[in-house]
């Protein structure tokens, strides 16, 4: 369990983070997203202490982080593993030294790191690339690397500072597939700081929304995605907008995946003789499942009708206003 | 003429040129060892003194910086006479090859300090974050990681370096040690003698591409 207290954080005078409180549970998957400049990266570092924080409380397992002074630090930080954009190995040592560093640093045997390296060449999926050096890995391999040696002490808790934004979009859902296997394998707490919000909806399962150092938004994926909060929308940009009918009314209908097989939509027009257009559909993956939604344009006059056969039904729905930014 | 020159040739160069060769050498290694230690020294104090070091020092980092600079801006020849009475009090001679390693030193260790630290100011800030995150200490994360990292840089550098001080070594030889640049000087130039002074200037041409060689062979195996 990760406790964030109040935690502020100063750089000179521009104030990074501001009183941020956050509960995090073990083995979940959680996505930490923002602006460039919005505090996360830093949020993220002072999870591990690589950034020490000047207000507040961190308490991973009821540790206090500032509390750890050097070596009870560096020993602690085994607990927390870390990868990052630019993948982060050593170019001069090979894939299978690359993941023993951190076990070498740590003055395990040789037989040890040697079982170990193999094991986590294996969960990572590249026991062939054992001697190949970075320069001649692709971007997704690399940061399988960089998993496998994050992975190498046994941390409890991973942290991912953009890992996936310099990957094409199939590579980094392959990188979030093998995430999340590892996450409901070893029940470890993954923390995904990211700009790709295709990534955090579909693969995290609670998101905070870091907006000027303050959380302006969090939730459970699903929810937080399908009621769009202001500054969600914000962060979206036009990517949220859609352009609605100006008349009538307009109803966003959100379908389960066992809903969507009950042909719904024609027995909606059968039984309620309402009248009604589809604006926009489209499936969303996200970690509670798949999601189906629509909106629908309904005439003022058909509207009691829907909604009341839509309750009926227990087709969850809301009204979608025109988004206003 | 053949047979005559040839004749010249052989007695200059056994009596003079090999042993020229072997001070000249002599000096530069002498000075290399020296300067590679005292600038990997230096290079990691800057290093981890700098603003965003492991240790920021503003203090330290600065007053190495100063003298550092200070050292650099003096011309090779200017140094070696302004430390005279420094390099007598230490070597106890201020002339010949011995008196010469002295400021060659001196200088050459401040070059090399801004090698080291220009090597290891390239290695990726994310990459010493990542090896902080697993636990890495200081000193690990100096050896381990950021040397590891340099040492392509800081072999090309310290070839520049060689061949810098190659050529100071001479121009210390033209004030009063010995070697390859006194031969040259006194013997070549003095006495309008064109045979032994380009046959100074083809040996040092033949140093230099050795140690280039060097250089290249040892950067290939890394």
């Amino acid at each position: 369990m990760i406790e964030i207290n109040k935690v502020c954080k100063s750089f000179h005078k521009l104030q990074v983070l501001k009183e941020i409180n956050m509960k995090l549970e073990d083995g979940k998957i959680y996505g930490l997203i923002g602006q460039s400049g919005s505090g996360k990266s830093t949020l993220l570092r002072c999870i591990n202490g690589l950034t020490v924080y000047d207000k507040g409380s961190i308490k991973i397992d009821n540790v206090e982080i500032s509390s750890l002074k050097n070596a009870e630090l560096r020993k602690f930080r085994q607990n927390i593993g870390m990868i990052f954009q630019n993948y982060s190995l050593l170019s001069r040592l090979n894939v299978y030294d690359n993941i023993a560093l951190p076990m070498r640093c740590w003055k395990y045997g040789r037989e040890e790191i040697d079982k170990r390296v193999n094991e986590l060449l294996d969960m990572v999926q590249i026991p062939d690339k054992k001697n190949a050096f970075p320069k001649e890995l692709s971007g997704g391999q690399k940061q399988r690397v960089a998993i496998a040696r994050a992975l190498a002490m046994n941390p409890k808790v991973l942290l991912c500072d953009e890992a996936t934004s310099a990957l094409d979009p199939n590579i980094a859902e392959t990188i979030m597939e093998l995430l999340t296997e590892i996450n409901k394998k070893l029940g470890i707490t993954v923390i995904l700081v990211t700009h790709q919000l295709s990534i955090v909806k579909t693969y995290c399962e609670k998101i905070y929304l870091l907006e000027e150092g303050k959380i302006a938004a969090e939730g459970e994926s699903e929810e937080f995605f399908e009621n769009p909060s202001r500054e969600l929308r914000n962060l979206m940009g036009m990517q949220g907008i859609t352009a609605l009918p100006e008349n009538g009314r307009n109803l966003r209908i959100i379908l389960n995946e066992k809903q969507t097989d009950e042909r719904l939509l024609a027995r909606m027009a059968l039984e309620t003789k309402g009248a009604f257009s589809i604006v926009k559909a489209d499936a969303e993956q996200y970690h509670s499942g798949r999601v189906f939604y629509m909106i629908i344009h309904v005439e003022e006059e058909c509207f009691e009708k829907i909604s009341s056969w839509l309750t009926e039904e227990r087709v969850r729905w809301n009204l979608e206003k025109e988004v206003l930014l | 003429m053949d047979a005559e020159f040839i004749a010249k040739f052989q007695k200059y160069f056994e009596g003079l040129f090999l042993q020229a060769i072997a001070d000249t050498l002599w000096m530069l290694i002498v000075t290399m060892i020296l300067a590679v230690i005292g600038g990997f020294v230096l290079g990691v104090v800057l290093i981890l003194t700098r603003r965003d070091g492991l240790h920021p020092n503003k203090a330290v980092y600065q007053s190495i910086d100063f003298i550092v600079n200070f050292i650099r801006s003096f011309p090779i020849m200017i140094l070696i006479v302004a430390l005279l009475p420094i390099t007598r009090f230490v070597m106890g001679t201020s002339i010949g090859v011995k008196g010469a390693v002295f400021p060659l030193t001196v200088a050459a260790t401040a070059f090399m300090a801004r090698i080291f630290e220009n090597a290891m100011v390239e290695v990726d800030p994310q990459l010493i974050e990542a090896a902080k995150s697993f636990g890495a200490s200081d000193f690990q994360i100096i050896f381990k990681v950021i040397l590891k990292e340099a040492v392509p840089s800081i072999v090309s550098g310290t070839t520049l370096a060689a061949v810098t001080y190659l050529s100071a070594t001479t121009i210390a030889g033209a004030i009063g040690a010995g070697g390859l640049g006194s031969v040259a000087m006194n013997y070549g130039y003095h006495r309008f003698d064109d045979m032994i002074l380009y046959t100074g200037v083809i040996i040092l041409c033949v140093i230099v591409q050795i140690i280039q060689l060097i250089g290249k062979f040892i950067y290939k195996r890394l």
